[in-house]
Protein backbone atom coordinates (compact mmCIF):
# COMPACT_ATOMS: atom_id res chain seq x y z
CA UNK A 1 0.00 0.00 0.00
CA UNK A 2 2.27 2.49 0.83
CA UNK A 3 6.09 1.76 0.50
CA UNK A 4 8.94 4.32 1.11
CA UNK A 5 12.70 3.29 -0.30
CA UNK A 6 15.59 4.88 0.99
CA UNK A 7 13.97 8.32 1.62
CA UNK A 8 15.91 11.30 3.08
CA UNK A 9 15.22 14.77 3.72
CA UNK A 10 17.51 17.37 4.65
CA UNK A 11 15.68 20.80 6.05
CA UNK A 12 17.85 24.14 5.81
CA UNK A 13 17.56 25.86 9.29
CA UNK A 14 19.54 28.91 9.59
CA UNK A 15 21.98 27.51 6.89
CA UNK A 16 22.12 24.44 9.06
CA UNK A 17 21.33 21.41 7.37
CA UNK A 18 19.18 19.17 9.41
CA UNK A 19 18.64 15.34 8.34
CA UNK A 20 15.05 15.11 9.34
CA UNK A 21 15.09 11.37 7.62
CA UNK A 22 17.92 9.35 6.40
CA UNK A 23 17.70 6.60 3.83
CA UNK A 24 14.16 5.11 5.79
CA UNK A 25 12.95 2.18 3.65
CA UNK A 26 9.71 0.15 5.06
CA UNK A 27 6.38 -0.25 3.46
CA UNK A 28 2.78 -0.76 5.06
CA UNK A 29 0.01 -3.29 3.91
CA UNK A 30 -3.28 -2.37 3.27
CA UNK A 31 -4.62 -4.47 6.28
CA UNK A 32 -2.00 -2.36 8.64
CA UNK A 33 -3.58 -0.32 11.49
CA UNK A 34 0.28 0.83 11.68
CA UNK A 35 2.11 3.41 14.17
CA UNK A 36 4.97 5.50 13.82
CA UNK A 37 6.77 6.27 17.17
CA UNK A 38 9.30 8.40 17.98
CA UNK A 39 10.96 11.10 20.06
CA UNK A 40 10.25 14.86 19.44
CA UNK A 41 12.36 15.91 16.11
CA UNK A 42 12.42 12.04 15.36
CA UNK A 43 10.88 12.58 11.77
CA UNK A 44 7.81 11.90 12.42
CA UNK A 45 6.02 14.36 11.23
CA UNK A 46 7.69 14.60 7.76
CA UNK A 47 6.87 11.28 6.95
CA UNK A 48 3.03 12.38 6.88
CA UNK A 49 4.17 15.48 5.25
CA UNK A 50 5.53 13.40 2.73
CA UNK A 51 2.75 11.24 2.10
CA UNK A 52 0.65 14.47 1.97
CA UNK A 53 2.79 15.96 -0.47
CA UNK A 54 3.31 19.21 1.54
CA UNK A 55 7.19 18.58 1.03
CA UNK A 56 8.81 16.37 -1.43
CA UNK A 57 12.09 13.54 -0.67
CA UNK A 58 15.46 14.42 -1.40
CA UNK A 59 16.40 11.44 -1.96
CA UNK A 60 14.80 7.97 -2.34
CA UNK A 61 11.33 7.47 -4.06
CA UNK A 62 7.72 6.97 -2.15
CA UNK A 63 4.95 4.87 -3.68
CA UNK A 64 1.47 4.52 -3.22
CA UNK A 65 -0.69 1.50 -4.21
CA UNK A 66 2.09 0.94 -6.35
CA UNK A 67 2.28 4.82 -8.27
CA UNK A 68 5.77 6.58 -7.61
CA UNK A 69 4.69 9.99 -6.15
CA UNK A 70 8.02 11.20 -7.51
CA UNK A 71 6.69 12.90 -10.57
CA UNK A 72 3.14 14.41 -9.96
CA UNK A 73 2.60 17.41 -10.89
CA UNK A 74 0.10 19.83 -8.84
CA UNK A 75 -2.78 18.24 -10.45
CA UNK A 76 -2.01 14.82 -9.98
CA UNK A 77 -1.25 16.07 -5.96
CA UNK A 78 -5.05 17.03 -5.80
CA UNK A 79 -6.55 14.29 -7.23
CA UNK A 80 -4.30 12.02 -5.08
CA UNK A 81 -4.92 14.13 -2.05
CA UNK A 82 -8.58 13.33 -2.39
CA UNK A 83 -8.35 9.37 -2.17
CA UNK A 84 -5.91 10.19 0.92
CA UNK A 85 -7.70 11.22 4.65
CA UNK A 86 -5.69 12.88 6.99
CA UNK A 87 -6.49 13.90 10.57
CA UNK A 88 -4.07 16.83 11.56
CA UNK A 89 -2.92 17.48 14.75
CA UNK A 90 -5.14 20.27 16.49
CA UNK A 91 -8.13 19.27 14.34
CA UNK A 92 -7.47 22.15 11.28
CA UNK A 93 -11.37 22.62 11.33
CA UNK A 94 -13.05 25.19 9.82
CA UNK A 95 -14.17 27.66 12.71
CA UNK A 96 -16.87 29.87 10.91
CA UNK A 97 -18.53 26.62 9.46
CA UNK A 98 -20.81 24.13 11.00
CA UNK A 99 -19.86 20.19 11.94
CA UNK A 100 -22.15 19.70 8.36
CA UNK A 101 -20.11 22.13 6.46
CA UNK A 102 -16.97 20.65 7.64
CA UNK A 103 -17.52 17.71 6.96
CA UNK A 104 -19.28 18.46 3.24
CA UNK A 105 -15.90 20.19 1.96
CA UNK A 106 -14.00 17.50 1.08
CA UNK A 107 -16.81 16.72 -1.19
CA UNK A 108 -17.80 19.79 -2.28
CA UNK A 109 -14.28 19.90 -3.49
CA UNK A 110 -14.62 16.56 -5.27
CA UNK A 111 -17.82 18.57 -6.70
CA UNK A 112 -20.03 15.64 -5.41
CA UNK A 113 -24.02 16.84 -6.43
CA UNK A 114 -26.04 18.28 -3.19
CA UNK A 115 -28.16 15.02 -2.37
CA UNK A 116 -24.94 13.04 -2.31
CA UNK A 117 -23.19 15.23 0.24
CA UNK A 118 -26.02 15.37 2.08
CA UNK A 119 -26.48 11.67 2.30
CA UNK A 120 -22.26 11.05 2.98
CA UNK A 121 -22.55 13.85 5.59
CA UNK A 122 -25.13 12.14 8.10
CA UNK A 123 -24.04 8.62 7.06
CA UNK A 124 -20.57 10.19 8.44
CA UNK A 125 -22.16 11.81 11.43
CA UNK A 126 -23.76 8.66 12.73
CA UNK A 127 -20.61 6.49 12.03
CA UNK A 128 -19.11 8.88 14.46
CA UNK A 129 -21.83 9.58 16.81
CA UNK A 130 -22.76 13.22 16.40
CA UNK A 131 -25.98 13.33 14.18
CA UNK A 132 -27.39 15.89 16.49
CA UNK A 133 -24.37 18.08 16.43
CA UNK A 134 -24.84 18.74 12.43
CA UNK A 135 -25.69 22.33 12.85
CA UNK A 136 -23.27 23.20 15.71
CA UNK A 137 -19.86 25.15 14.91
CA UNK A 138 -17.07 23.52 15.95
CA UNK A 139 -16.12 25.90 18.93
CA UNK A 140 -19.26 24.52 20.78
CA UNK A 141 -18.02 20.83 20.95
CA UNK A 142 -15.77 19.56 23.04
CA UNK A 143 -12.19 18.15 22.04
CA UNK A 144 -13.43 14.53 21.58
CA UNK A 145 -16.33 15.62 19.72
CA UNK A 146 -13.76 18.41 17.42
CA UNK A 147 -11.52 15.02 16.81
CA UNK A 148 -14.82 12.93 15.46
CA UNK A 149 -15.95 15.59 12.94
CA UNK A 150 -12.14 15.93 11.83
CA UNK A 151 -12.42 12.19 11.51
CA UNK A 152 -15.64 11.88 9.83
CA UNK A 153 -14.20 14.71 7.28
CA UNK A 154 -10.99 12.81 6.69
CA UNK A 155 -13.44 9.95 5.65
CA UNK A 156 -15.99 12.01 3.35
CA UNK A 157 -14.20 10.72 0.16
CA UNK A 158 -13.96 7.05 1.22
CA UNK A 159 -10.09 7.14 1.30
CA UNK A 160 -8.19 3.49 1.06
CA UNK A 161 -5.42 5.37 3.58
CA UNK A 162 -6.23 7.80 6.66
CA UNK A 163 -3.23 8.99 8.04
CA UNK A 164 -3.33 10.15 11.75
CA UNK A 165 -0.90 12.83 13.25
CA UNK A 166 -1.20 12.42 16.78
CA UNK A 167 -4.66 12.27 16.79
CA UNK A 168 -5.71 11.59 20.68
CA UNK A 169 -2.63 14.13 22.43
CA UNK A 170 -5.27 17.00 23.22
CA UNK A 171 -7.57 14.29 24.85
CA UNK A 172 -8.28 13.04 28.10
CA UNK A 173 -8.17 9.15 28.74
CA UNK A 174 -11.63 8.55 28.51
CA UNK A 175 -11.86 10.66 24.79
CA UNK A 176 -8.95 8.86 23.91
CA UNK A 177 -10.44 5.52 24.34
CA UNK A 178 -13.40 6.68 22.62
CA UNK A 179 -11.33 7.47 19.71
CA UNK A 180 -9.31 4.87 19.70
CA UNK A 181 -12.42 2.32 19.57
CA UNK A 182 -13.78 4.40 16.65
CA UNK A 183 -10.36 4.01 14.93
CA UNK A 184 -10.78 0.74 15.17
CA UNK A 185 -14.27 0.39 14.39
CA UNK A 186 -13.01 2.30 10.85
CA UNK A 187 -10.36 -0.14 10.07
CA UNK A 188 -12.56 -3.10 10.61
CA UNK A 189 -15.89 -2.09 8.94
CA UNK A 190 -14.46 0.15 5.98
CA UNK A 191 -10.86 -1.60 5.49
CA UNK A 192 -9.05 1.43 5.59
CA UNK A 193 -5.01 1.40 6.03
CA UNK A 194 -4.98 3.68 9.12
CA UNK A 195 -1.32 5.29 10.13
CA UNK A 196 -0.94 6.74 13.35
CA UNK A 197 1.99 8.98 14.31
CA UNK A 198 2.32 9.44 17.94
CA UNK A 199 4.37 9.80 20.49
CA UNK A 200 1.89 7.97 23.48
CA UNK A 201 3.39 4.50 23.02
CA UNK A 202 0.01 3.05 25.01
CA UNK A 203 -1.99 4.36 22.07
CA UNK A 204 0.33 2.00 19.39
CA UNK A 205 0.22 -1.02 21.94
CA UNK A 206 -3.50 -0.57 22.25
CA UNK A 207 -4.35 0.15 18.39
CA UNK A 208 -1.80 -1.19 15.81
CA UNK A 209 -0.76 -4.42 14.46
CA UNK A 210 2.62 -3.13 13.49
CA UNK A 211 5.03 0.36 14.08
CA UNK A 212 8.26 1.34 13.63
CA UNK A 213 10.17 3.29 16.07
CA UNK A 214 12.08 6.50 14.33
CA UNK A 215 15.43 8.00 16.01
CA UNK A 216 17.19 10.69 14.58
CA UNK A 217 15.47 10.21 11.32
CA UNK A 218 16.43 6.74 11.32
CA UNK A 219 14.77 3.45 11.87
CA UNK A 220 15.66 2.09 15.22
CA UNK A 221 12.93 -0.99 14.63
CA UNK A 222 9.86 -1.90 12.69
CA UNK A 223 8.28 -5.11 13.52
CA UNK A 224 4.88 -6.73 14.83
CA UNK A 225 3.41 -4.45 17.91
CA UNK A 226 2.99 -7.58 20.39
CA UNK A 227 6.71 -8.82 19.84
CA UNK A 228 8.40 -4.75 19.40
CA UNK A 229 7.18 -4.63 23.22
CA UNK A 230 7.41 -8.28 24.53
CA UNK A 231 11.27 -7.38 23.24
CA UNK A 232 12.51 -4.43 22.00
CA UNK A 233 16.20 -4.90 20.72
CA UNK A 234 16.72 -1.06 20.05
CA UNK A 235 18.26 1.19 22.73
CA UNK A 236 15.34 3.62 21.90
CA UNK A 237 13.07 0.73 21.99
CA UNK A 238 14.42 -0.03 25.51
CA UNK A 239 14.20 3.44 26.67
CA UNK A 240 10.72 3.89 25.08
CA UNK A 241 9.29 0.88 26.46
CA UNK A 242 10.80 1.37 30.30
CA UNK A 243 9.13 5.14 30.17
CA UNK A 244 5.59 3.60 29.79
CA UNK B 1 -37.15 72.36 9.06
CA UNK B 2 -35.09 75.42 8.48
CA UNK B 3 -32.30 76.66 5.87
CA UNK B 4 -29.72 75.54 8.05
CA UNK B 5 -31.03 72.14 8.78
CA UNK B 6 -32.25 71.64 4.83
CA UNK B 7 -28.34 72.83 4.50
CA UNK B 8 -26.79 70.12 6.53
CA UNK B 9 -29.27 67.15 5.55
CA UNK B 10 -27.51 67.70 1.76
CA UNK B 11 -24.52 68.24 3.61
CA UNK B 12 -25.20 64.59 5.29
CA UNK B 13 -26.48 62.79 1.74
CA UNK B 14 -23.30 64.40 0.05
CA UNK B 15 -20.77 62.77 2.57
CA UNK B 16 -22.36 59.81 2.67
CA UNK B 17 -22.17 59.34 -0.88
CA UNK B 18 -19.10 60.15 -1.49
CA UNK B 19 -17.65 58.02 1.22
CA UNK B 20 -19.98 54.69 0.63
CA UNK B 21 -19.30 55.15 -3.47
CA UNK B 22 -15.40 55.11 -2.77
CA UNK B 23 -16.11 52.46 0.02
CA UNK B 24 -17.44 50.05 -2.63
CA UNK B 25 -14.78 51.02 -5.62
CA UNK B 26 -11.65 50.79 -2.87
CA UNK B 27 -13.13 47.16 -1.59
CA UNK B 28 -13.87 46.18 -5.25
CA UNK B 29 -10.22 47.18 -6.06
CA UNK B 30 -8.62 46.32 -2.49
CA UNK B 31 -9.77 43.34 -1.64
CA UNK B 32 -8.44 41.37 -4.77
CA UNK B 33 -4.93 43.25 -4.10
CA UNK B 34 -5.18 42.33 -0.75
CA UNK B 35 -5.59 38.66 -1.41
CA UNK B 36 -3.32 38.97 -4.04
CA UNK B 37 -0.43 40.07 -1.58
CA UNK B 38 -1.28 36.67 1.14
CA UNK B 39 -1.14 34.58 -1.96
CA UNK B 40 2.30 36.01 -3.32
CA UNK B 41 3.92 36.71 0.28
CA UNK B 42 6.79 34.45 1.51
CA UNK B 43 4.93 30.78 1.53
CA UNK B 44 1.98 31.95 0.51
CA UNK B 45 0.14 29.44 -1.92
CA UNK B 46 1.85 31.14 -4.77
CA UNK B 47 4.85 32.37 -3.42
CA UNK B 48 6.42 35.50 -5.99
CA UNK B 49 8.77 37.56 -4.27
CA UNK B 50 9.60 39.82 -7.00
CA UNK B 51 6.06 40.45 -7.44
CA UNK B 52 5.20 40.76 -4.02
CA UNK B 53 7.97 43.43 -3.55
CA UNK B 54 6.82 45.26 -5.96
CA UNK B 55 3.41 45.67 -4.88
CA UNK B 56 3.99 46.28 -1.55
CA UNK B 57 6.66 49.00 -2.42
CA UNK B 58 3.65 50.50 -4.47
CA UNK B 59 1.19 50.46 -1.92
CA UNK B 60 3.46 51.91 0.79
CA UNK B 61 4.51 54.59 -1.70
CA UNK B 62 0.61 55.50 -2.08
CA UNK B 63 0.17 55.43 1.73
CA UNK B 64 2.83 57.55 2.45
CA UNK B 65 1.30 60.62 0.38
CA UNK B 66 -0.84 63.09 2.65
CA UNK B 67 -4.16 62.83 1.17
CA UNK B 68 -4.71 66.43 0.74
CA UNK B 69 -0.99 66.35 -1.63
CA UNK B 70 -2.58 62.62 -3.24
CA UNK B 71 -5.70 65.01 -4.18
CA UNK B 72 -3.88 67.81 -5.79
CA UNK B 73 -1.93 65.16 -7.96
CA UNK B 74 -4.71 63.50 -8.93
CA UNK B 75 -6.50 66.43 -10.53
CA UNK B 76 -5.40 65.73 -14.02
CA UNK B 77 -6.19 62.43 -13.73
CA UNK B 78 -9.57 62.89 -12.09
CA UNK B 79 -10.76 65.41 -14.62
CA UNK B 80 -9.67 62.78 -17.02
CA UNK B 81 -11.44 60.27 -15.96
CA UNK B 82 -15.06 61.89 -14.54
CA UNK B 83 -14.13 64.87 -16.40
CA UNK B 84 -14.27 67.03 -13.34
CA UNK B 85 -12.25 67.54 -9.50
CA UNK B 86 -14.24 68.79 -7.74
CA UNK B 87 -17.83 67.86 -6.45
CA UNK B 88 -19.20 64.08 -4.93
CA UNK B 89 -17.66 62.41 -8.45
CA UNK B 90 -14.29 64.48 -8.57
CA UNK B 91 -13.80 63.39 -5.21
CA UNK B 92 -14.61 59.88 -5.23
CA UNK B 93 -11.80 59.15 -7.48
CA UNK B 94 -8.64 60.00 -5.24
CA UNK B 95 -11.06 59.18 -2.44
CA UNK B 96 -10.67 55.78 -3.83
CA UNK B 97 -7.31 55.81 -4.78
CA UNK B 98 -6.62 56.61 -1.03
CA UNK B 99 -8.44 54.04 0.35
CA UNK B 100 -7.29 51.22 -2.37
CA UNK B 101 -3.92 50.34 -0.33
CA UNK B 102 -5.51 50.91 2.74
CA UNK B 103 -8.09 48.46 2.44
CA UNK B 104 -5.60 46.02 0.49
CA UNK B 105 -2.83 46.13 3.62
CA UNK B 106 -5.89 45.77 5.76
CA UNK B 107 -7.45 42.93 4.15
CA UNK B 108 -3.60 41.45 4.11
CA UNK B 109 -3.55 41.65 7.92
CA UNK B 110 -6.90 39.89 8.48
CA UNK B 111 -6.17 36.83 5.71
CA UNK B 112 -2.82 36.80 7.32
CA UNK B 113 -4.68 35.91 10.64
CA UNK B 114 -5.79 32.69 9.31
CA UNK B 115 -3.84 29.46 10.80
CA UNK B 116 -0.93 28.27 8.07
CA UNK B 117 -1.77 24.98 9.40
CA UNK B 118 -5.85 25.57 8.46
CA UNK B 119 -4.36 26.16 5.02
CA UNK B 120 -1.79 23.37 4.67
CA UNK B 121 -4.75 20.69 6.16
CA UNK B 122 -6.89 22.11 3.38
CA UNK B 123 -4.77 21.35 0.73
CA UNK B 124 -4.39 17.94 1.90
CA UNK B 125 -7.66 17.78 1.38
CA UNK B 126 -6.98 18.65 -2.48
CA UNK B 127 -8.27 21.79 -2.48
CA UNK B 128 -7.81 24.43 -5.53
CA UNK B 129 -5.75 27.60 -4.61
CA UNK B 130 -9.13 29.34 -5.64
CA UNK B 131 -11.22 27.19 -2.99
CA UNK B 132 -8.89 27.79 -0.27
CA UNK B 133 -9.01 31.49 -0.83
CA UNK B 134 -12.85 31.48 -0.75
CA UNK B 135 -13.22 29.06 1.66
CA UNK B 136 -10.41 29.24 3.79
CA UNK B 137 -8.79 32.85 3.63
CA UNK B 138 -12.03 35.09 3.06
CA UNK B 139 -14.30 32.49 4.99
CA UNK B 140 -12.18 32.40 8.11
CA UNK B 141 -11.27 35.54 8.39
CA UNK B 142 -14.74 37.46 7.59
CA UNK B 143 -15.42 39.00 11.01
CA UNK B 144 -12.13 40.44 10.72
CA UNK B 145 -12.89 42.17 7.39
CA UNK B 146 -16.03 43.41 8.48
CA UNK B 147 -14.44 45.51 10.91
CA UNK B 148 -12.00 46.47 8.15
CA UNK B 149 -14.66 47.72 6.62
CA UNK B 150 -15.88 50.09 9.58
CA UNK B 151 -12.42 51.14 10.07
CA UNK B 152 -11.73 52.35 6.03
CA UNK B 153 -15.42 53.68 5.96
CA UNK B 154 -14.41 56.17 8.86
CA UNK B 155 -11.13 56.71 7.96
CA UNK B 156 -13.20 58.02 4.73
CA UNK B 157 -15.33 59.78 6.34
CA UNK B 158 -12.01 61.87 7.54
CA UNK B 159 -11.36 62.49 4.11
CA UNK B 160 -13.95 63.26 2.99
CA UNK B 161 -14.18 65.68 5.40
CA UNK B 162 -10.95 67.23 4.19
CA UNK B 163 -11.89 66.73 0.79
CA UNK B 164 -14.70 69.02 1.03
CA UNK B 165 -12.56 71.85 2.41
CA UNK B 166 -11.55 71.90 -1.51
CA UNK B 167 -13.99 71.87 -3.09
CA UNK B 168 -15.62 68.31 -2.57
CA UNK B 169 -18.92 69.33 -0.82
CA UNK B 170 -20.74 67.23 1.69
CA UNK B 171 -19.87 68.33 5.56
CA UNK B 172 -16.55 69.51 5.40
CA UNK B 173 -17.31 72.21 2.82
CA UNK B 174 -20.43 73.31 4.96
CA UNK B 175 -18.09 73.34 8.37
CA UNK B 176 -15.64 75.08 6.24
CA UNK B 177 -17.45 77.45 4.13
CA UNK B 178 -20.37 78.40 7.22
CA UNK B 179 -18.51 77.49 10.10
CA UNK B 180 -15.15 78.91 9.50
CA UNK B 181 -15.26 81.49 6.79
CA UNK B 182 -18.59 83.13 7.82
CA UNK B 183 -17.70 82.72 11.13
CA UNK B 184 -21.07 80.61 12.19
CA UNK B 185 -19.80 78.69 14.97
CA UNK B 186 -23.00 76.74 15.69
CA UNK B 187 -22.72 75.28 11.92
CA UNK B 188 -19.25 73.77 12.25
CA UNK B 189 -20.63 72.72 15.91
CA UNK B 190 -23.53 70.55 13.67
CA UNK B 191 -21.40 69.39 11.26
CA UNK B 192 -19.09 67.87 13.93
CA UNK B 193 -22.17 66.21 15.48
CA UNK B 194 -23.02 64.89 12.53
CA UNK B 195 -19.87 63.31 11.60
CA UNK B 196 -19.21 62.08 15.28
CA UNK B 197 -22.96 60.48 15.08
CA UNK B 198 -22.17 58.65 11.62
CA UNK B 199 -18.67 57.19 13.13
CA UNK B 200 -20.38 55.87 16.05
CA UNK B 201 -22.98 54.18 14.03
CA UNK B 202 -20.73 53.03 11.52
CA UNK B 203 -18.55 51.67 14.30
CA UNK B 204 -21.89 50.38 16.08
CA UNK B 205 -22.56 48.36 12.54
CA UNK B 206 -19.32 46.78 11.89
CA UNK B 207 -18.51 45.36 15.50
CA UNK B 208 -22.40 44.27 15.27
CA UNK B 209 -22.09 42.41 12.54
CA UNK B 210 -18.94 41.04 13.03
CA UNK B 211 -19.78 39.55 16.29
CA UNK B 212 -22.45 38.39 14.78
CA UNK B 213 -20.83 36.00 11.77
CA UNK B 214 -18.04 35.24 14.13
CA UNK B 215 -19.11 31.51 15.43
CA UNK B 216 -15.11 31.26 16.96
CA UNK B 217 -16.12 32.99 20.25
Amino acid sequence: MIEFIGVSKVYQSQNQPFHALHNITFSINEKDLFGIVGMSGAGKSTILKLLTGLIHPDQGEIKVRNQSLSNYTELDWQQYRRQIGVIHQGYQLLMQKTVFQNIALPLQIQGCPKEEQYRRVYELLNLVGLTQKAKEFPNHLSGGEKQRVAIARALANQPKILLCDEPTSALDLLTTYEIVSLLQTIHQTLGVCIVIISHELSLIKKITNRFLILNHGEIAEIGWTHSLFESPKSTIGIQLMERM
Amino acid sequence: MGSIGILLVKGTIDTLIMVLGSLLISYIIGLPLGVLLVVLKPNGLREHKGVYQVLSRFINILRSLPFIILLTLLIPFTRFLVGTSIGILGMMVPLSIAAIPFVARMVEVSLSEVNPDLIASMRVLGATPLTIIYQVYIGESLPSLIRGVGITFIALVGYSAMAGATGGGGLGDIAIRYGYYNYQFDIMIYTVLILIFIVEVAQYLANHIANKWNHNK
